[in-house]
């Protein structure tokens, strides 16, 4: 095997995460991250079974029906297909940088506080 | 980048709709919201629309998205209003208002052509929501 040979195609499985899943503004950033790279990416929903769609079409993307705790499959080729999966992984690992997760536990620990305050006044 | 206009007959209708299209865009896109006669009546205006196509205009064109047909004249006419040379680069879109302006500021966002941005704007009106 010729080691220069750069890879024509690199895949990845994912979980999505974040509350809402692929839809609205994740899905939008996910567009447009896909989008800045020249590579020829798709993606599909494993867990609904999708066929692949564009995934710099925001569209096809929202088409796939992506909710929290799904499987989606994304596929790059040519150019610059390993930064393209890099980027699009980081940004789902990252929770389309919904860094609201910080707060999310506060107002958690607020309402934890609440919810006790209000067992203990019954 | 294109810009985009949103028309509808409510203001309130227009500027939620270019509010959400704004966030798909990252604030990237020229969005520029005309409802309403005036912020209280119901209608259109072509004087409301001429300056949000002004407000949005762009070397690689305007698209416009309109909540009813109705609305069509007064766009028509505000078009009209145009010089030559803006006119030309103005297209309006047969989009449903909210699916498309949504579809259409991400389109834009990744520097689409104004063709390219209403075909998929256009294509909203197929995408299923309950799968």
């Amino acid at each position: 095997m010729n080691m220069d040979t750069k890879p024509l195609q690199v895949s990845v499985v994912l979980k999505i995460t974040n509350p809402v899943g692929l839809h609205a503004r994740p899905a939008a950033l996910f567009v447009q991250t896909a989008g800045i790279h020249r590579a020829d990416i798709k993606v599909r929903n494993i867990t609904r079974d999708t066929p692949f769609v564009d995934a710099k079409s925001i569209l096809g993307v929202l088409g796939i029906g992506v909710a929290k705790d799904h499987e989606i499959e994304i596929v790059a080729s040519g150019g610059d297909a390993v930064e393209a999966i890099a980027a699009l992984q980081a940004l789902v690992e990252d929770n389309f940088g919904e860094d609201a997760a910080e707060e999310e536990d506060q107002e958690d620990e607020e309402g934890r506080e609440d919810a006790a305050q209000e067992a203990s006044e019954d | 980048m294109i810009g985009i206009v949103i028309v509808s007959h409510s203001a309130k209708v227009a500027e939620g709709v270019k509010e959400l299209a704004e966030q798909m865009s990252q604030g990237r896109v020229a969005i520029a919201a005309a409802g309403g006669v005036d912020d209280q009546t119901l209608g259109t205006n072509a004087e409301r629309i001429f300056d949000a196509l002004q407000q949005a205009d762009s070397p690689d064109g305007v698209l416009v998205l309109i909540d009813l047909g109705s609305a069509v004249m007064s766009a028509q006419m505000a078009v009209e209003m145009l010089t030559e040379e803006q006119q030309a680069k103005v297209k309006m879109s047969d989009a449903p208002l909210v699916e498309g302006a949504i579809v259409a500021a991400v389109e834009a966002s990744l520097g689409r052509s104004l063709e390219d941005v209403n075909k998929a704007a256009e294509a909203a009106s197929t995408m299923r929501k309950i799968l």
